[in-house]
Protein backbone atom coordinates (compact mmCIF):
# COMPACT_ATOMS: atom_id res chain seq x y z
CA UNK A 1 0.00 0.00 0.00
CA UNK A 2 2.98 2.40 -0.94
CA UNK A 3 2.01 4.69 -3.58
CA UNK A 4 -1.96 4.11 -2.57
CA UNK A 5 -2.62 7.49 -4.74
CA UNK A 6 -1.78 5.85 -8.12
CA UNK A 7 -3.63 2.99 -7.44
CA UNK A 8 -7.29 4.24 -6.21
CA UNK A 9 -9.64 5.66 -8.40
CA UNK A 10 -10.97 8.67 -7.51
CA UNK A 11 -14.70 8.62 -8.19
CA UNK A 12 -16.54 12.32 -8.30
CA UNK A 13 -20.27 12.59 -7.43
CA UNK A 14 -21.79 15.74 -7.58
CA UNK A 15 -24.77 16.20 -5.34
CA UNK A 16 -28.12 18.44 -6.25
CA UNK A 17 -26.80 21.37 -4.69
CA UNK A 18 -23.82 21.24 -7.18
CA UNK A 19 -21.29 20.14 -4.23
CA UNK A 20 -18.50 17.62 -6.00
CA UNK A 21 -17.40 15.13 -3.38
CA UNK A 22 -13.96 12.97 -4.39
CA UNK A 23 -13.88 9.46 -3.08
CA UNK A 24 -12.60 6.10 -3.42
CA UNK A 25 -13.64 3.86 -5.36
CA UNK A 26 -14.29 1.40 -3.16
CA UNK A 27 -16.45 3.72 -1.15
CA UNK A 28 -18.34 4.82 -4.31
CA UNK A 29 -18.81 1.25 -5.40
CA UNK A 30 -20.76 0.29 -1.88
CA UNK A 31 -23.64 3.10 -3.53
CA UNK A 32 -25.54 0.50 -5.62
CA UNK A 33 -26.67 3.10 -8.31
CA UNK A 34 -23.04 3.89 -8.99
CA UNK A 35 -22.07 0.86 -9.14
CA UNK A 36 -24.90 0.03 -11.38
CA UNK A 37 -24.13 2.92 -13.28
CA UNK A 38 -20.69 1.45 -14.03
CA UNK A 39 -21.61 -1.83 -14.92
CA UNK A 40 -23.14 -0.30 -17.80
CA UNK A 41 -20.50 2.24 -18.33
CA UNK A 42 -17.34 1.29 -17.77
CA UNK A 43 -15.65 4.24 -19.60
CA UNK A 44 -17.58 6.98 -17.81
CA UNK A 45 -15.35 7.21 -14.36
CA UNK A 46 -13.79 10.45 -15.45
CA UNK A 47 -17.09 12.94 -15.56
CA UNK A 48 -18.44 13.77 -11.95
CA UNK A 49 -21.43 11.17 -11.42
CA UNK A 50 -24.90 13.56 -10.81
CA UNK A 51 -26.81 11.95 -7.46
CA UNK A 52 -29.55 14.37 -7.79
CA UNK A 53 -32.02 13.03 -5.09
CA UNK A 54 -28.97 13.66 -2.93
CA UNK A 55 -27.95 16.77 -0.79
CA UNK A 56 -24.27 17.34 0.35
CA UNK A 57 -25.28 17.40 4.15
CA UNK A 58 -26.61 13.66 3.17
CA UNK A 59 -23.80 12.64 1.25
CA UNK A 60 -21.15 13.40 3.00
CA UNK A 61 -22.87 11.75 6.40
CA UNK A 62 -23.05 8.93 3.74
CA UNK A 63 -19.53 8.82 3.03
CA UNK A 64 -18.41 8.88 6.65
CA UNK A 65 -20.63 5.61 7.35
CA UNK A 66 -18.75 4.14 4.17
CA UNK A 67 -15.68 4.80 5.42
CA UNK A 68 -16.06 3.42 9.00
CA UNK A 69 -18.24 0.45 7.35
CA UNK A 70 -15.02 -0.34 5.03
CA UNK A 71 -13.05 0.10 7.93
CA UNK A 72 -14.93 -2.44 9.78
CA UNK A 73 -15.03 -4.50 7.13
CA UNK A 74 -11.05 -4.81 6.88
CA UNK A 75 -10.88 -5.98 10.38
CA UNK A 76 -11.71 -9.50 11.03
CA UNK A 77 -14.96 -10.12 11.41
CA UNK A 78 -15.32 -10.70 15.31
CA UNK A 79 -18.79 -10.31 17.66
CA UNK A 80 -16.80 -7.32 19.31
CA UNK A 81 -16.21 -5.81 15.82
CA UNK A 82 -19.63 -6.17 14.94
CA UNK A 83 -20.78 -4.77 18.26
CA UNK A 84 -18.51 -1.83 17.46
CA UNK A 85 -20.04 -1.30 14.37
CA UNK A 86 -23.16 -1.22 15.25
CA UNK A 87 -22.36 1.62 18.39
CA UNK A 88 -20.68 3.34 15.61
CA UNK A 89 -23.97 3.19 13.77
CA UNK A 90 -26.22 4.17 16.71
CA UNK A 91 -24.33 7.63 17.84
CA UNK A 92 -24.54 8.13 13.51
CA UNK A 93 -27.95 8.45 13.73
CA UNK A 94 -28.54 9.45 17.86
CA UNK A 95 -27.24 12.70 16.92
CA UNK A 96 -29.27 13.70 13.84
CA UNK A 97 -32.57 15.76 13.81
CA UNK A 98 -35.79 14.12 12.62
CA UNK A 99 -35.44 16.00 9.23
CA UNK A 100 -31.54 14.71 8.14
CA UNK A 101 -32.98 11.16 9.10
CA UNK A 102 -35.56 11.23 6.75
CA UNK A 103 -33.40 12.79 4.11
CA UNK A 104 -31.09 10.08 4.43
CA UNK A 105 -33.25 7.72 4.14
CA UNK A 106 -34.37 9.13 0.73
CA UNK A 107 -30.66 9.22 -0.48
CA UNK A 108 -30.26 5.50 0.86
CA UNK A 109 -32.68 4.15 -1.31
CA UNK A 110 -31.96 6.19 -4.23
CA UNK A 111 -28.49 5.10 -3.88
CA UNK A 112 -29.44 1.83 -3.48
CA UNK A 113 -27.65 1.03 -0.32
CA UNK A 114 -29.59 -1.98 1.94
CA UNK A 115 -27.32 -1.67 4.91
CA UNK A 116 -28.03 1.62 5.53
CA UNK A 117 -31.18 1.99 4.63
CA UNK A 118 -32.07 -1.02 7.19
CA UNK A 119 -30.41 0.56 9.81
CA UNK A 120 -32.12 3.81 9.23
CA UNK A 121 -35.53 2.41 8.51
CA UNK A 122 -34.88 0.62 12.37
CA UNK A 123 -33.76 4.52 13.88
CA UNK A 124 -36.98 5.91 12.48
CA UNK A 125 -39.16 3.13 13.85
CA UNK A 126 -37.72 3.31 17.05
CA UNK A 127 -37.98 6.94 17.17
CA UNK A 128 -41.32 6.53 16.94
CA UNK A 129 -41.64 3.46 19.13
CA UNK A 130 -44.44 4.15 22.28
CA UNK A 131 -45.10 7.99 21.45
CA UNK A 132 -48.86 9.48 20.19
CA UNK A 133 -49.89 10.06 17.46
CA UNK A 134 -49.87 13.84 17.83
CA UNK A 135 -45.97 13.12 17.87
CA UNK A 136 -46.05 10.97 14.84
CA UNK A 137 -47.68 13.93 12.62
CA UNK A 138 -45.29 16.30 13.79
CA UNK A 139 -42.17 13.94 12.78
CA UNK A 140 -43.26 13.22 9.25
CA UNK A 141 -44.79 16.67 9.27
CA UNK A 142 -48.14 15.43 8.56
CA UNK A 143 -51.06 17.37 8.58
CA UNK A 144 -54.30 15.87 10.01
CA UNK A 145 -56.69 15.83 7.84
CA UNK A 146 -59.46 14.46 9.72
CA UNK A 147 -63.13 15.40 10.63
CA UNK A 148 -63.69 14.94 14.26
CA UNK A 149 -66.34 12.08 13.29
CA UNK A 150 -63.59 10.62 10.71
CA UNK A 151 -61.14 10.52 13.59
CA UNK A 152 -63.46 9.19 16.27
CA UNK A 153 -63.87 6.79 13.75
CA UNK A 154 -60.04 5.75 13.11
CA UNK A 155 -59.43 5.95 17.09
CA UNK A 156 -62.19 3.15 17.41
CA UNK A 157 -60.94 1.13 14.60
CA UNK A 158 -57.35 1.17 16.45
CA UNK A 159 -58.46 0.66 19.79
CA UNK A 160 -57.84 -3.07 19.94
CA UNK A 161 -53.72 -1.86 19.43
CA UNK A 162 -53.82 0.48 22.53
CA UNK A 163 -55.42 -2.15 25.25
CA UNK A 164 -53.93 -1.99 28.70
CA UNK A 165 -51.40 0.51 27.33
CA UNK A 166 -50.95 4.50 28.61
CA UNK A 167 -52.79 6.84 27.30
CA UNK A 168 -50.52 8.88 24.64
CA UNK A 169 -47.67 10.67 26.44
CA UNK A 170 -44.68 12.91 24.58
CA UNK B 1 -75.66 49.54 -41.58
CA UNK B 2 -75.26 47.58 -44.11
CA UNK B 3 -71.29 45.81 -42.91
CA UNK B 4 -73.28 45.44 -39.17
CA UNK B 5 -76.25 43.83 -41.27
CA UNK B 6 -73.71 41.52 -43.61
CA UNK B 7 -71.50 40.76 -40.16
CA UNK B 8 -74.58 39.15 -38.18
CA UNK B 9 -75.94 37.45 -41.26
CA UNK B 10 -72.38 35.93 -41.37
CA UNK B 11 -72.43 35.46 -37.31
CA UNK B 12 -75.83 33.92 -37.84
CA UNK B 13 -74.95 31.21 -40.49
CA UNK B 14 -71.60 30.16 -38.97
CA UNK B 15 -72.92 30.17 -35.81
CA UNK B 16 -71.21 26.97 -34.52
CA UNK B 17 -68.56 27.96 -36.06
CA UNK B 18 -68.24 31.16 -34.00
CA UNK B 19 -69.01 29.63 -30.74
CA UNK B 20 -66.31 26.85 -31.71
CA UNK B 21 -63.76 29.67 -32.05
CA UNK B 22 -64.60 31.11 -29.12
CA UNK B 23 -64.28 27.95 -26.71
CA UNK B 24 -60.79 27.47 -28.81
CA UNK B 25 -60.03 30.95 -27.45
CA UNK B 26 -61.07 30.37 -24.00
CA UNK B 27 -59.39 27.18 -23.27
CA UNK B 28 -56.48 28.56 -24.89
CA UNK B 29 -56.89 31.55 -22.54
CA UNK B 30 -56.89 28.65 -19.39
CA UNK B 31 -54.31 27.16 -21.08
CA UNK B 32 -51.95 29.48 -20.73
CA UNK B 33 -52.72 31.00 -17.84
CA UNK B 34 -51.88 27.56 -15.88
CA UNK B 35 -48.82 27.06 -17.66
CA UNK B 36 -47.98 30.55 -15.57
CA UNK B 37 -49.22 29.13 -12.39
CA UNK B 38 -47.73 25.55 -12.70
CA UNK B 39 -44.71 26.42 -10.57
CA UNK B 40 -46.64 27.12 -7.67
CA UNK B 41 -49.02 24.69 -8.30
CA UNK B 42 -46.84 21.93 -7.98
CA UNK B 43 -45.41 22.63 -4.89
CA UNK B 44 -49.12 22.59 -3.46
CA UNK B 45 -50.23 19.39 -5.09
CA UNK B 46 -46.82 17.55 -5.37
CA UNK B 47 -46.58 17.22 -2.12
CA UNK B 48 -50.00 16.16 -1.64
CA UNK B 49 -50.09 13.45 -4.11
CA UNK B 50 -46.56 12.81 -3.53
CA UNK B 51 -47.14 12.16 -0.14
CA UNK B 52 -49.87 9.34 -0.91
CA UNK B 53 -48.01 7.62 -3.39
CA UNK B 54 -44.28 8.06 -1.75
CA UNK B 55 -46.02 6.47 1.02
CA UNK B 56 -46.55 3.61 -1.39
CA UNK B 57 -42.88 3.52 -2.10
CA UNK B 58 -41.06 4.31 0.32
CA UNK B 59 -40.94 5.39 4.12
CA UNK B 60 -42.37 8.00 5.64
CA UNK B 61 -39.77 10.17 6.35
CA UNK B 62 -40.08 11.33 1.94
CA UNK B 63 -43.51 12.54 2.45
CA UNK B 64 -42.49 15.01 5.21
CA UNK B 65 -39.54 16.43 3.28
CA UNK B 66 -42.11 17.83 0.68
CA UNK B 67 -44.92 18.02 3.55
CA UNK B 68 -43.28 20.31 5.81
CA UNK B 69 -42.06 22.76 3.29
CA UNK B 70 -45.60 23.22 1.91
CA UNK B 71 -47.45 23.13 4.85
CA UNK B 72 -45.20 26.02 6.24
CA UNK B 73 -46.49 27.94 2.91
CA UNK B 74 -46.28 27.51 -0.83
CA UNK B 75 -45.20 30.94 -0.42
CA UNK B 76 -42.16 30.52 1.41
CA UNK B 77 -41.31 27.49 -0.84
CA UNK B 78 -42.07 29.91 -4.07
CA UNK B 79 -40.41 32.77 -2.20
CA UNK B 80 -37.10 30.09 -1.54
CA UNK B 81 -37.06 29.56 -5.33
CA UNK B 82 -37.27 32.77 -6.50
CA UNK B 83 -34.33 33.30 -4.16
CA UNK B 84 -32.50 30.70 -5.36
CA UNK B 85 -32.65 31.86 -8.86
CA UNK B 86 -31.44 35.15 -7.83
CA UNK B 87 -28.62 34.02 -7.27
CA UNK B 88 -26.12 33.53 -4.38
CA UNK B 89 -25.84 37.21 -2.79
CA UNK B 90 -24.33 38.19 0.98
CA UNK B 91 -25.04 39.15 3.99
CA UNK B 92 -27.34 37.15 5.20
CA UNK B 93 -27.35 35.04 2.38
CA UNK B 94 -25.37 32.21 4.10
CA UNK B 95 -28.77 31.16 5.40
CA UNK B 96 -30.61 32.02 1.96
CA UNK B 97 -28.26 29.84 0.05
CA UNK B 98 -29.08 27.22 2.45
CA UNK B 99 -32.11 27.13 2.47
CA UNK B 100 -32.35 28.09 -1.27
CA UNK B 101 -30.43 24.94 -2.06
CA UNK B 102 -32.31 22.63 -0.15
CA UNK B 103 -35.59 24.54 -1.67
CA UNK B 104 -33.34 23.24 -5.03
CA UNK B 105 -33.16 20.03 -3.51
CA UNK B 106 -37.07 19.40 -2.94
CA UNK B 107 -38.25 20.55 -6.53
CA UNK B 108 -36.08 18.06 -7.87
CA UNK B 109 -36.57 15.40 -4.84
CA UNK B 110 -40.73 16.02 -6.09
CA UNK B 111 -39.95 15.30 -9.16
CA UNK B 112 -37.72 12.65 -8.30
CA UNK B 113 -40.10 11.35 -6.00
CA UNK B 114 -42.82 10.78 -8.22
CA UNK B 115 -40.52 8.46 -10.68
CA UNK B 116 -39.44 6.81 -7.83
CA UNK B 117 -42.97 5.63 -6.69
CA UNK B 118 -43.51 4.49 -9.73
CA UNK B 119 -40.44 1.67 -9.42
CA UNK B 120 -40.19 0.80 -6.28
CA UNK B 121 -43.38 0.22 -4.68
CA UNK B 122 -41.97 -2.61 -2.17
CA UNK B 123 -40.04 -0.01 -0.68
CA UNK B 124 -42.75 0.77 1.80
CA UNK B 125 -43.54 -3.09 3.16
CA UNK B 126 -40.24 -3.12 3.72
CA UNK B 127 -39.77 0.32 5.81
CA UNK B 128 -43.54 -0.39 7.50
CA UNK B 129 -42.02 -4.11 8.06
CA UNK B 130 -39.65 -1.91 10.83
CA UNK B 131 -42.66 -0.45 12.99
CA UNK B 132 -44.40 -2.64 15.26
CA UNK B 133 -48.47 -3.06 15.21
CA UNK B 134 -48.85 0.02 17.90
CA UNK B 135 -46.80 2.30 15.79
CA UNK B 136 -48.13 0.93 12.72
CA UNK B 137 -52.21 2.09 13.87
CA UNK B 138 -50.99 5.18 15.51
CA UNK B 139 -49.21 5.99 11.64
CA UNK B 140 -53.16 4.97 10.56
CA UNK B 141 -54.08 7.63 12.81
CA UNK B 142 -52.10 10.53 11.50
CA UNK B 143 -53.87 11.37 8.42
CA UNK B 144 -56.21 10.12 5.75
CA UNK B 145 -53.00 9.31 3.55
CA UNK B 146 -51.22 7.69 6.66
CA UNK B 147 -54.49 5.58 7.03
CA UNK B 148 -54.15 4.19 3.52
CA UNK B 149 -50.49 3.38 3.24
CA UNK B 150 -50.54 1.78 7.07
CA UNK B 151 -53.59 -0.56 6.44
CA UNK B 152 -51.80 -1.74 3.84
CA UNK B 153 -52.79 -5.46 3.61
CA UNK B 154 -48.84 -6.57 2.72
CA UNK B 155 -47.45 -4.97 5.46
CA UNK B 156 -50.39 -6.32 8.18
CA UNK B 157 -49.74 -9.89 6.89
CA UNK B 158 -45.69 -9.81 7.16
CA UNK B 159 -46.05 -8.01 10.40
CA UNK B 160 -48.40 -11.19 11.52
CA UNK B 161 -45.99 -13.70 10.24
CA UNK B 162 -43.09 -11.60 12.83
CA UNK B 163 -45.08 -11.67 15.85
CA UNK B 164 -47.27 -14.72 15.88
CA UNK B 165 -46.52 -17.37 13.18
CA UNK B 166 -45.31 -18.30 9.60
CA UNK B 167 -48.09 -20.99 9.32
CA UNK B 168 -51.49 -19.82 7.38
CA UNK B 169 -49.07 -17.78 4.54
CA UNK B 170 -51.52 -19.03 1.68
CA UNK B 171 -54.58 -18.35 4.02
CA UNK B 172 -56.74 -14.83 2.58
CA UNK B 173 -58.65 -13.46 5.35
CA UNK B 174 -61.98 -12.19 4.63
CA UNK B 175 -61.47 -8.53 6.33
CA UNK B 176 -58.06 -8.30 5.44
CA UNK B 177 -54.63 -8.79 7.39
CA UNK B 178 -55.04 -6.47 9.31
CA UNK B 179 -58.67 -7.71 10.90
CA UNK B 180 -57.18 -10.75 11.26
CA UNK B 181 -53.88 -9.75 13.04
CA UNK B 182 -56.32 -7.95 15.58
CA UNK B 183 -58.73 -10.91 15.93
CA UNK B 184 -55.06 -13.10 16.48
CA UNK B 185 -54.16 -10.38 19.08
CA UNK B 186 -57.33 -10.61 20.66
CA UNK B 187 -57.39 -14.35 21.11
CA UNK B 188 -54.04 -14.75 21.98
CA UNK B 189 -54.53 -12.27 25.11
CA UNK B 190 -57.91 -14.28 26.06
CA UNK B 191 -55.39 -17.52 26.20
CA UNK B 192 -53.20 -15.84 28.15
CA UNK B 193 -55.78 -15.12 30.34
CA UNK B 194 -56.28 -18.81 31.08
CA UNK B 195 -53.06 -19.34 31.76
CA UNK B 196 -53.51 -16.06 34.37
CA UNK B 197 -56.37 -17.97 35.61
CA UNK B 198 -55.03 -21.01 36.08
CA UNK B 199 -51.89 -18.77 37.97
CA UNK B 200 -54.13 -17.38 40.36
CA UNK B 201 -56.20 -20.52 41.00
CA UNK B 202 -59.35 -18.31 40.72
CA UNK B 203 -62.34 -20.24 40.69
CA UNK B 204 -64.97 -17.51 39.62
CA UNK B 205 -62.75 -16.34 37.13
CA UNK B 206 -62.55 -19.61 35.44
CA UNK B 207 -66.37 -20.04 36.00
CA UNK B 208 -66.45 -16.46 34.32
CA UNK B 209 -64.56 -17.61 31.26
CA UNK B 210 -66.07 -20.94 30.52
CA UNK B 211 -69.31 -20.93 28.42
CA UNK B 212 -72.56 -21.77 30.07
CA UNK B 213 -73.40 -24.59 28.03
CA UNK B 214 -73.95 -28.85 28.10
CA UNK B 215 -71.73 -29.02 25.38
CA UNK B 216 -68.26 -27.92 26.33
CA UNK B 217 -65.70 -30.28 27.11
CA UNK B 218 -62.59 -30.31 29.30
CA UNK B 219 -59.94 -33.31 28.89
CA UNK B 220 -57.20 -32.56 31.73
CA UNK B 221 -54.04 -34.00 31.45
CA UNK B 222 -55.18 -37.18 33.79
CA UNK B 223 -57.01 -38.45 30.78
CA UNK B 224 -60.23 -37.45 32.25
CA UNK B 225 -63.23 -36.10 30.43
CA UNK B 226 -65.82 -33.90 31.80
CA UNK B 227 -68.83 -32.67 30.12
CA UNK B 228 -71.52 -29.59 30.54
CA UNK B 229 -70.72 -26.64 32.54
CA UNK B 230 -71.04 -27.94 36.06
CA UNK B 231 -68.79 -31.07 35.89
CA UNK B 232 -65.96 -28.77 33.94
CA UNK B 233 -65.89 -26.39 36.67
CA UNK B 234 -66.23 -28.72 39.58
CA UNK B 235 -62.77 -30.14 37.60
CA UNK B 236 -61.17 -27.15 37.99
CA UNK B 237 -62.36 -26.62 41.18
CA UNK B 238 -60.42 -30.02 42.48
CA UNK B 239 -57.48 -29.42 40.51
CA UNK B 240 -57.02 -25.92 41.95
CA UNK B 241 -57.26 -27.24 45.84
CA UNK B 242 -54.05 -28.64 44.89
CA UNK B 243 -52.13 -27.33 47.16
CA UNK B 244 -48.86 -26.62 44.61
CA UNK B 245 -49.33 -23.54 42.94
CA UNK B 246 -48.15 -24.39 39.52
CA UNK B 247 -45.38 -22.39 38.10
CA UNK B 248 -45.42 -22.95 33.66
CA UNK B 249 -43.94 -21.48 30.39
CA UNK B 250 -46.35 -21.58 27.41
CA UNK B 251 -44.70 -21.80 24.35
CA UNK B 252 -45.36 -22.60 20.53
CA UNK B 253 -48.65 -20.52 20.87
CA UNK B 254 -50.70 -21.10 17.80
CA UNK B 255 -54.14 -19.68 16.82
CA UNK B 256 -56.45 -19.80 14.14
CA UNK B 257 -59.35 -17.62 13.99
CA UNK B 258 -62.21 -17.16 12.43
CA UNK B 259 -65.34 -15.28 12.98
CA UNK B 260 -67.10 -17.14 15.28
CA UNK B 261 -64.86 -19.39 16.83
CA UNK B 262 -61.11 -19.97 17.44
CA UNK B 263 -58.89 -23.09 18.83
CA UNK B 264 -55.24 -22.42 20.11
CA UNK B 265 -52.25 -25.09 20.40
CA UNK B 266 -49.79 -24.30 22.83
CA UNK B 267 -46.71 -26.33 24.88
CA UNK B 268 -47.04 -25.80 28.66
CA UNK B 269 -44.11 -26.70 30.85
CA UNK B 270 -44.31 -27.01 34.41
CA UNK B 271 -42.00 -26.33 36.65
CA UNK B 272 -38.69 -25.99 34.35
CA UNK B 273 -39.79 -28.61 32.02
CA UNK B 274 -40.50 -31.29 34.42
CA UNK B 275 -43.37 -31.87 33.17
CA UNK B 276 -44.72 -31.10 29.29
CA UNK B 277 -47.93 -31.02 27.92
CA UNK B 278 -49.98 -30.27 24.87
CA UNK B 279 -52.93 -27.93 25.13
CA UNK B 280 -55.71 -27.71 22.37
CA UNK B 281 -58.04 -24.62 23.13
CA UNK B 282 -61.31 -24.09 21.58
CA UNK B 283 -63.32 -20.60 21.95
CA UNK B 284 -66.81 -19.74 20.77
CA UNK B 285 -67.82 -15.51 20.01
CA UNK B 286 -71.02 -14.47 21.78
CA UNK B 287 -72.04 -11.25 22.78
CA UNK B 288 -69.05 -9.53 22.10
CA UNK B 289 -66.72 -12.06 24.30
CA UNK B 290 -64.91 -15.40 23.84
CA UNK B 291 -65.81 -17.75 25.72
CA UNK B 292 -63.95 -21.22 26.30
CA UNK B 293 -65.99 -24.11 25.37
CA UNK B 294 -63.35 -27.05 24.81
CA UNK B 295 -59.80 -27.65 26.48
CA UNK B 296 -57.66 -30.89 26.19
CA UNK B 297 -54.89 -31.20 27.53
CA UNK B 298 -52.19 -34.25 26.97
CA UNK B 299 -48.24 -35.33 28.41
CA UNK B 300 -45.82 -34.59 25.98
CA UNK B 301 -43.49 -37.49 25.78
CA UNK B 302 -40.25 -36.25 27.02
CA UNK B 303 -38.32 -37.65 24.24
CA UNK B 304 -41.25 -37.29 21.98
CA UNK B 305 -41.50 -40.48 20.53
CA UNK B 306 -44.85 -41.11 19.45
CA UNK B 307 -44.49 -44.14 17.39
CA UNK B 308 -43.00 -46.19 20.81
CA UNK B 309 -46.17 -45.47 22.46
CA UNK B 310 -48.42 -46.41 20.24
CA UNK B 311 -46.44 -49.86 20.11
CA UNK B 312 -46.47 -50.65 23.68
CA UNK B 313 -50.02 -49.24 24.19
Amino acid sequence: MSTATVKTKKITLRTADNHDFEVDEAIAMEFGTVRTFFDDNPDASDEPIPLLNVSSKCLSTIIEYCQSLLAFRARDSSSSVEDEAKAYDEELVKNQDNELLKEMILAANYLNMKDLLDMLNQAVADRIKNKSVEYVRRFFGIENDYSPEEEAEVRAQNEWAFEGVDPDDD
Amino acid sequence: MEIAYSLSIALQSHQPLVIATIITLLSLLLAVRSFFKRPQKSNASGPATSAGKEKAKEATPSSSCNCSFSCNGTSDSAAFLNGSSAGPAEGPAEEGMVTADVAKVVAERQSGASMMEQLVPEITTHALSYLDYPSLCRLSMTNSLMRKAANDDNAWKALYHKDFTLEQDSVTPVNGWKAYYAATRAIMNVNTEFFNIIGDRSLPAMSRFWMKSDYVKCVHASGELFSGYSAVIQSWQLAFNWEQGFDFQVRDVRARVLPDIAWVTMKTYVDMDIAAFNMTNVFEFHHGRWYLVHHHSTVMLADGDVEQHIVHG
